[in-house]
């Protein structure tokens, strides 16, 4: 039998133990969140070269060559050309409607001739406002309203002495005074000067809304500029998007075959879909390790908490083969769990040689970045495409497939649209009523 | 403040001033027909806590006032007229209250 100090004194050990393995998860969450951010900004990276590259301009070309490629058969139908010219427009008539305000071409011209912009008038307003704000602040009182109806000071204040309220009102001006003492208790003098400063401030906020609402136009105008002026832009992003979406959501090995017509585009597609595989799996590693084993880790430390407190507060002894168990060092099976997880982690994560994978028949990134060396099956990716490709195995790509492409083997200009159709081309598109929308090709 | 503990805390003060205070007196001179709440007869100086839950505003109304206001104006009586939407605590009631008082005596002194 072990005594209770004895088991005191082990759960203290142990939980000592266990506190150490959890900080030591906490470091693996940073560490996994700072290579996690460092992966997704490369995945970005490659979508957006992706993107490029299997759309680079609006021209009528590349839109068939990217829905040929791809599949992506919504883009055809997009009218992206009708999109654009439509928002174009619409931009237009708004900054045309801005440019008819005379307040803008007097705002304009302030700014031209006397170098004051909006903002500069809208400061030097509020400053100005701003003094006799702090003199109306000062003086506010809940009678001063009624002392001015009244005419306290003058003739026309006629409440009678006997009334309590012309008690307050005297109360109320010795108040106000004593705020004011440049005044030397001159209650008439100091009502003009408030009236003075009321009226000013209420001229200046009149004025520095009106110079508000020019600022307002003039940003809004700017605004408008920015967006007509990024208008391909913005809808070139946005098609991009959309059919780079499509492509990284299709299985990869149909799109690796897809774009075999294109080496160079392939490649591109091969980096952006191992690095989003790698997201996955490097999310799913984490959770399946080191996730699962930090719930292991609490639930320990407050089983022993629990233990601890019990053995404290009643002494009773606890038979040496339930002592034996229950104080198991955990540390070796946890040192080989992380020893898989570390393996499998720096695998997925150093692997660079996306181009490998054209050497492969039916693509699980899993595989290729492991050389089908670890099991991956518990990770939902891994199993889902196990479940899907039931005779699938592994097989090493030819050992030609591993060497790195060569520069001309990433040279994408041969897949380029023409050159952007002259003047006297689009005028013949235009009087012929062609409906297909041509635009000058984009330098992306 | 209710128009009981208004009344009350008036007298109190009138009191300690020296005046006999009757409560609830029907003053009925030259046209004036009020029930004040506190009046002392010989000196001719009384209140009023006027308050709607008193049904004052029936009474006080303003014609009646004016008509007050207007023998107060020929010095031959005082009535400290007190709203209550006017009272901001006993405090201020009481200071008002003594500042009356002081410009009756004074009044009374020049007289």
């Amino acid at each position: 039998m072990v005594s209770s100090a004895q088991v005191v004194g082990a759960a203290r050990q142990a939980r000592a133990t266990v506190e150490e393995d959890l900080a030591r998860v906490d470091s693996f969450h940073h560490w996994h969140q700072k290579q996690r951010a460092d992966v997704d900004a490369e995945l970005a990276e490659a979508s957006r070269d992706l993107g490029q590259a299997l759309l680079p301009s609006f021209h009528e070309k590349a839109i068939e060559r990217a829905v040929s490629l791809t599949g992506y058969s919504p883009l055809a139908h997009e009218r992206l050309g009708d999109r654009v010219a439509a928002e174009e427009a619409q931009l237009a008539g708004q900054i045309a409607a801005i440019e008819a305000d005379r307040r803008y071409w007097d705002a304009e011209r302030d700014k031209s001739l006397r170098g004051v912009t909006p903002a500069v008038h809208t400061a030097r307003l509020a400053q100005q406002k701003r003094q006799f704000d702090e003199f109306v602040l000062l003086a506010e009182h809940p009678r001063l309203q009624r002392l001015r109806d009244l005419g306290y000071g003058t003739p026309a204040y006629d409440v009678g002495w006997w009334r309590i309220s012309h008690h307050q009102d005297k109360s109320a001006v010795d108040e106000i005074l004593r705020r004011f003492p440049g005044f030397n208790g001159d209650f008439g003098r100091f009502l003009a000067e408030y009236g003075r400063c009321r009226a000013a401030c209420e001229g200046l906020a009149r004025d520095l809304a009106a110079a508000q609402a020019v600022e307002r136009l003039l940003g809004e105008h700017e605004r408008l500029v920015e967006a007509r002026r990024t208008t391909k832009d913005r809808w070139l992003a946005w098609a991009r998007e959309r059919i780079v979406s499509h492509v990284l959501g299709t299985e990869a090995s149909a799109m690796s075959r897809w774009l075999e017509r294109e080496p160079p585009t392939r490649l591109i597609f091969l980096r952006a879909s191992g690095l989003r595989a790698k997201v996955g799996y490097l999310d799913g590693l984490f959770q399946a390790h080191v996730g699962k084993m930090s719930v292991e880790l609490r639930e320990r430390r407050a089983k022993l908490q629990k233990l601890e407190a019990a053995y404290s507060r009643r002494p009773r002894t606890m038979p040496a083969e339930q002592f034996a168990k229950v104080f198991v060092d955990k540390r070796p099976k946890y040192h080989a769990r992380f020893q898989k997880y570390a393996k499998g982690y720096h695998r997925v994560h150093s692997f660079q040689r996306f181009h490998v994978a054209r050497g492969v028949e039916e693509l699980l990134w899993w595989d290729v970045m492991t050389d089908g060396r670890l099991d991956g099956s518990f990770l939902p990716d891994v199993g889902a495409f196990h479940d899907t490709h039931p005779d699938y195995e592994y097989e090493r790509p030819d050992r030609s497939f591993f060497r790195e492409p060569r520069d001309a083997e990433l040279d994408l200009s041969a897949y380029d649209e023409p050159a952007a159709p002259s003047d006297e081309a689009l005028a013949a598109a235009e009087s012929a009523g062609g409906d297909h929308e041509v635009f000058q090709s984009d330098a992306s | 403040m209710t128009e009981a503990e208004g009344a009350a805390h008036l007298k109190a003060i009138f009191e300690a001033e020296g005046y006999r205070i009757a409560e609830r007196f029907a003053l009925d001179e030259d046209g004036v027909f009020v029930e004040l709440d506190g009046w002392d007869a010989t000196a001719r100086v009384g209140y009023e806590y006027i308050t709607s839950e008193a049904g004052d505003r029936l009474e006080f109304t303003p014609g009646a006032i004016a008509a007050l206001e207007a023998r107060m104006a020929r010095r031959e009586l005082f009535v400290f007229l007190v709203d209550e939407h006017d009272v901001d605590g006993e405090a201020a009631l009481s200071s008002a209250a003594r500042e009356f008082l002081a410009r009756v005596a004074s009044l009374r002194a020049t007289a």
